[in-house]
Formats: structure tokens, sequence, C-alpha cells
């Protein structure tokens, strides 16, 4: 793993429990420029990245994001955001599967926080909850959220968090074969076209739930 | 000389009918009621013409002598005395009435061909005669004075009333470019405009309103001629030679010049190539600064009448007057601009400072807790509790931190654009908000944050005060204007100035050069409207 982050401290407590959590953490950047070179060099599984790092503190991390995609595919990374916006989230997660976008204070609930790392080494693709809830909160007219049950709407943010059938079931403690119903009623009910990848659904609801 | 003024004017109005149009054009009188204007002659010919004219009605009566009665023929003498009395006054009339006399007595009355008479009714005749002829004179003579007082007061009439005429004009004159500037026309057609009554009300061939340049140069910043002028309106001239924009610069007073003469190039140089004969200056002072000049000249020989030079600086001061509001006009803009860039520049430090310094020091203290509790050796149930609490405490510090920076400065804003943005605001809304945004690419930052905050107060407002059910937010960039329209289905009955905040928008909007426009009726409704200019730079000041 290569962790970038402009900020000592939290970049120093980020690896120390990556390396807790049995990660070879074998690169520390404070800057974009660090982090490709260190990614390019190690070639690592994973890079954790801060969207704002020197010098304009902006988006730094998400163009290096870009770049590292655009270079080595196979590394998963996640973008770790002060704040988290919709905008971003879809721009990201649009270069593939394997990204994950969260709150930088997801680290401090420490199991939560590995096993979305672990999803996104796994090729999975990993959504903030408050961005999701962002995005489900909404008031909307004639809202086509009304139709689902709160049930399915439970289900639905799971999904656009980038929640496997098989992770929405574990987490909601039903079998995935509920869920897989689930899952298809609230496609019908929404229009949206059904899809067997994991990461092309999370795509279609944020895109169905940002137009919407 | 009241006295004398107030009996003229009594003189004037008792005066033989005065034609006013024939005043005004200074024609000599010559109306119906006038009798024609004899040229002056010296006495002794007036005297020998009135011998003539004796002799010649002698000469006519003469014949008449047999048949009609001599005093009937003595009536013929008065014509002489008359026209004399009329045309050269009384003195002349009366030498010849007291010749005509004589010469009837001499011609008519016995005993003939000597002076003298026979009888007293011939004496009497004589007398009566003699009298005549002199009250005839007298009165002739005084009806010649008061024609000629009436012929005087109708040419001092109409000088008053062309003067009056002037006067008039030159405050209608000053009257319009008076309200063009306090309806806050822009300095150029304010220029444009004096250039133009100047010209025109001066019947110069000339004008031109002139800034001055620190080089010794002046601007042509308003210009008015009636033949065609070597310089453009813009042009750059040097302020050389005599006369006119030099002789101001110099003495910072208003002039006039009977010569105009400078280097080509030059303001008077250029004057002098179109053939102004002569011309008027003065300086347009603005705050004590000299600021420019006017200059209005003519090609006539001539030249401008007197005292134009004074009348020119009254319409300098209007003209000053115009740039000291723009100015004050644009440095009020230029620093409402500036507070509200200052104020955007700190919120957005704030901003900063929050994310990336108090929010990332509180992630690595919760990272710390995390790494302390494990580290908590068995049996201290108690202080993990304390800790866990501790650590909830902290995630619910960092929402709240995270919700007070968004709503101190939206990152999303500067980092992503304005639709984005405005779709974040959107969605936390808690009325249902229909957004269109038609605008392609980003905008200048002073216009996003500007558009963001209007879209941002009347969210708040609609979900606060107005009760409405759904509202519609429309932004477009087009023809030079950023437009963002709100309009929501609540009670109405909001203002600006109730204090809710709309106060604040209208400042930031005015200090772009914008427009921010409110309609609520009640029970109709609120619509919010702002106009940005796009190509609007003046926020970029500071």
């Amino acid at each position: 793993v290569v962790v970038a982050d402009d900020d000592v401290l939290l970049r120093e407590g980020l690896a120390q429990l990556l390396t807790g959590a049995g990660f070879d953490v074998v690169g520390r950047a404070g800057d974009a420029a660090q982090l490709l070179a260190l990614v390019r060099e190690a070639k690592p599984d994973l890079a954790t990245v801060d969207i704002r790092m020197p010098p304009t503190h902006t988006v730094e991390g998400l163009d290096a994001a870009r770049t590292i995609r655009g270079e080595l595919p196979g590394t998963a990374i996640l973008v770790l955001s002060a704040h988290v916006e919709v905008e971003q989230a879809t721009e990201l997660l649009a270069a593939g599967a394997g990204i994950g976008y969260l709150l930088k204070d997801r680290v401090t609930d420490v199991e939560d926080f590995l096993s979305s790392v672990d999803r996104v080494v796994k090729g999975g693709s990993v959504v903030d909850p408050a961005l999701v809830q962002e995005l489900l909160a909404a008031r909307r007219v004639d809202d086509p959220l009304q139709a689902l049950s709160p049930r399915e709407r439970e289900v639905l943010g799971l999904m656009a968090e980038g929640r496997s059938n098989a992770g929405i079931g574990h987490q909601l403690w039903v079998t995935e074969g509920t869920i897989e119903k689930h899952v298809r009623s609230i496609l019908m009910k929404l229009r949206i076209a059904e899809t067997t990848d994991d990461h092309r659904r999370v795509l279609a609801v944020l895109a169905y739930l940002d137009s919407h | 000389v009241r006295h004398e003024i107030r009996g003229r004017r009594r003189a004037a109005a008792t005066a033989a009918p005065i034609p006013v149009a024939g005043a005004v054009t200074n024609a000599v009188p010559t109306g119906p009621g006038l009798p024609r204007r004899w040229p002056p002659l010296p006495a002794p010919a007036v005297v020998l013409l009135g011998l003539v004219e004796i002799a010649v009605v002698t000469a006519a009566v003469w014949p008449l002598d047999a048949v009609v009665p001599a005093f009937a023929l003595s009536g013929l003498y008065f014509l002489p005395v008359l026209h004399l009395a009329g045309a050269w006054g009384f003195w002349p009339a009366f030498v010849v009435a007291t010749i005509g006399t004589l010469t009837f007595d001499f011609f008519f009355l016995e005993p003939r061909f000597a002076l003298g008479v026979n009888d007293s009714s011939s004496l009497t005749l004589l007398g009566v005669l003699l009298v005549v002829a002199y009250v005839v004179s007298a009165l002739a003579g005084n009806a010649r004075r008061r024609t000629l007082e009436a012929e005087r007061l109708a040419v001092e009439l109409g000088t008053a009333e062309r003067r009056i005429r002037r006067i008039a004009e030159e405050q209608t004159s000053l009257g319009r470019v008076a309200t063009l500037v306090a309806e806050g026309a822009t300095p150029a057609d304010t220029f444009t405009t004096v250039a133009t009554e100047v010209g025109q009300l001066f019947a110069a061939d000339v004008a031109v309103v002139f800034r001055y340049e620190p080089d010794r140069t002046g601007s042509v910043v308003g210009l008015w001629s009636v033949p065609e002028v070597s310089f453009p309106a813009g042009a750059r001239l040097a302020v050389a030679g005599a006369g006119g924009a030099a002789t101001v610069l110099d003495e910072g007073r208003p002039n006039r010049t009977d010569r105009f003469e400078g280097p080509p190039g030059s303001i008077a140089g250029s004057l002098e190539e179109m053939g102004a004969q002569s011309g008027v200056a003065a300086p347009i002072v603005v705050e004590g600064r000299l600021w420019g000049a006017m200059v209005a000249a003519t090609i006539r020989a001539e030249g401008l009448p007197p005292g134009s030079e004074t009348r020119l600086a009254d319409f300098t001061d209007l003209a000053a007057t115009a740039i000291a509001n723009a100015e004050s006009q644009e440095q009020l803009i230029a620093s409402r601009a500036r507070i509200v860039a200052a104020a955007d520049h700190t919120r957005r430090r704030i901003e900063r400072d929050l994310h990336d310094g108090a929010q990332q020091r509180l992630v690595s203290l919760a990272l710390e807790l995390r790494a302390a509790k494990a580290d908590v050796p068995a049996g201290a149930p108690e202080l993990v509790e304390r800790l866990d609490h501790v650590a909830e405490q902290l995630v619910e510090a960092l929402d709240e931190l995270r919700e007070i920076a968004r709503g101190i400065h939206p990152a999303v804003l500067a980092q992503n654009g304005l639709r984005p943005a405005l779709k974040t605001l959107a969605r936390r809304s808690p009325v249902p908000v229909r957004l269109e945004v038609d605008v392609e690419g980003r905008l200048p930052e002073h216009l996003e944050v500007a558009a963001y905050y209007v879209v941002s107060e009347a969210l708040t407002n609609a979900a606060k005060h107005a009760a409405a059910s759904v509202v519609d937010v429309e932004v477009t960039a087009a023809g030079g204007l950023l437009k963002v329209r709100i309009l929501d289905d609540g009670r109405g009955g909001a203002r600006i100035g109730d204090g809710s905040g709309l106060v604040g928008l209208y400042d930031r909007v005015e200090a772009l050069g914008g427009r921010l426009r409110l309609g609520s009726p009640p029970g109709g409704g609120t619509t919010l409207e702002a106009e940005l200019p796009l190509g609007g730079d003046r926020a970029m000041a500071g």
C-alpha cells in the first residue's frame, strides 16, 4: 500500500492502522508528485489518496487517481476527502472498478474502514454512506423513490454504496436470494437497466439518484 | 437711473406700435406708423432747403392769387414748415416759418413787394399765420423727437429681448446637461452632449472636451463640429502652442484666444489648420484638480460673442460634476467589490483551515484514541467505555465541523463549479427544487460565488418563510449576462431589508455591477432575479 496525505500525523496514523491490519505500507507521500513516483516504483495493490494536497489544495488527489488508473489499471485506489461531493464520486467511479471514495472521518471506525479497504482491493466500488444518504434524502417533486418500500430504500442505499448482493444480505441479516428479489423490484420500479456487474450497477444507481 | 429706466419703459409702452419681429432682426423700424427717415443735414443746409421749398410754394401760389383769397393761400406755406419740423426738428422749421410768413407778406399782402401791411386785419392774419407756423413747428418737431425715441427704444428692446432669449436658451441647454448629469449618464455621453450643446448655443464651428493626460497631451473625449476636423473623438493631441487648452493648462482659468497657433498634431495646431479664427476655453476642475478643458472656436471672422468664456465655464462646471459623480460611483463599486472579495477570501481561508487543519487533527486524534484503546490492559472496562465515548464525541464533532465548513464556503464550488454546487444545494433543500442550469463550462469565481449565494439564500427563505411546495431555479449565461431566477409558490410578502439576508445579496450583486430584483406579492409566491454582467471584471479589483 502507498499512503498519500499532506498531513503527517494523519498519514502516519493511517499507515499504522493499515500495518496493524496486516497491510504492507511500502510508501508514504506528502503530495501528488511523490505519490505518482512511489506508485510507479512500488506498483502497490492499493493507494490511499487525500483529495486535497499541495500545491493548490483543491483536487490534486482526483487528478493523481486518474493518472494512476491510466498508467496502472490494476492498482486499487481509495480516495479520502474532507467532504464528499456527488460530482467527484461519479467522476472517480467512472474510471472503473476498484475505486473507493470516502470521508476521511471513516478511518475512525477502524473495522468499517478496513472492510471498505478490503472491498476496494478486491475490485469492488465504495461510495461514502453520507453521500448516498444525501442523495436518498433529497426532496423531489413527484419523487419516484416514494414507490419503494422502506426496505427497498435501504437496499437501494447499500447498492449505491457499492455493496454486492451478498454484502447487502450480510449487512441486513437476510439471504442473498431475498436481496436479489428486492434489487430486481427496485430496478424495475425505477426503470434502471439490470446488470450483473456490481460496479456498473453503482454507476447506474448514482446517475439515477443524481438526475432525479 | 431707476426713474429714467421706468420713464423709458413707459415711453416704450405708449410709443407707436413696434413690430417685434423687425426689432428682433435689428432692422430699422419701417412700419406703416412711422415716417421715412431723412438724412441728417447741417442746419444752414436745412434752412436753405426750406428757402427753396418756400420759393417753390410761392411760385406755385402766384398764379392763383387772382382767384383765391390770400389767407387761404397762406395755408400752403405750412407744407415746408411741416416737412422741416418733421424731418429735422423745431429750430430749422422755426426759421423757415418766420421767413415763409415774411415772404407771404412780401408777395401777397398790400403793399405788394414790400414788408409791412396796410391794415390791422392783414397784421392779424400774419400774426395768426406766424403763431400757427410756430405751433406746427413745435408739434411736428415734438412728433419727430418721439418718433426717434420710439425707434431707439425699439432697437434697445430688440437687444434686450435677444439677450433674454440667449440667456433662456443657455439656461435650457444647461438644464439639459444638468438633467443628464443628475440621471447618472456616463461621462462619455455627458461630454458628447456638452460639446453639442455648446457648439450649437455659441453658434461655434467646433466644440471639444479634452482630458489632460500626464505628458502634456489631451484626449478628445467629446467632439462636435460643423466642418470636418482633422482629429477624431478619442484622439490624443499635444497640448502646445498658443490659445485654448494650452492656456488653460498654464493658467487654469477661462480665456479667449484671437488666434490659434500651434505645431501640427497639437490642439491649437489642429484648430489653426481648420481655419479657426478665434475661440474660448474653460478648465474642467474635478475636486480641486485640473482634469481637462473645453474649447469652442469659430472660423467666422467676427469671432464668438463677448463673455462666451465665462458662459463656457458654466458648462465645464457641469461636466466636472458628471466626472466627479462617475468617479465616486466607480470608487464605491470598486470598494464594495473589494469588501465582498475580501470577505469571500476570508471565508475560503477559514473553510480550508477547518478542513486541512482542525478536521485532520481531529481525525488523527481519533486514530490515536483507537490505538490507545487497543493498548488498554485487560480488566479496565470502565476506561475502555470512556474512550469509546470520547471517540463517539469526536465523530460527532467532525460531522458538525464539516457542516460548519460547508456553510462558510462551499468547497465544491471552487472544485467542481456552479452546477454541482447548485445540485448539492437543491438536494439539501427541505423544499423540492427543480433546477435548470444552462451554463457552458466554468465562470469567473466571483460570479459563481454570487450565483451560489443568491440561490442558497432564496432556497433558505423559501423553506423558512414562504411555506412553498416547490422551487424553480433557473440559471442561464447568455448575451453577456448571467441570469439567476428563483421562483417559489409560497405565500410571498418577502422584502429586501427585513433582515432576511437579501440585503447582503443585494450588496454582493450590486458590487459586481449587477441587479437584484425581488417580486413577492402577498399570496403570489416569491421571485428573486439576479442579473450579473459576465464580462464585468470589477470584482477582480483587490
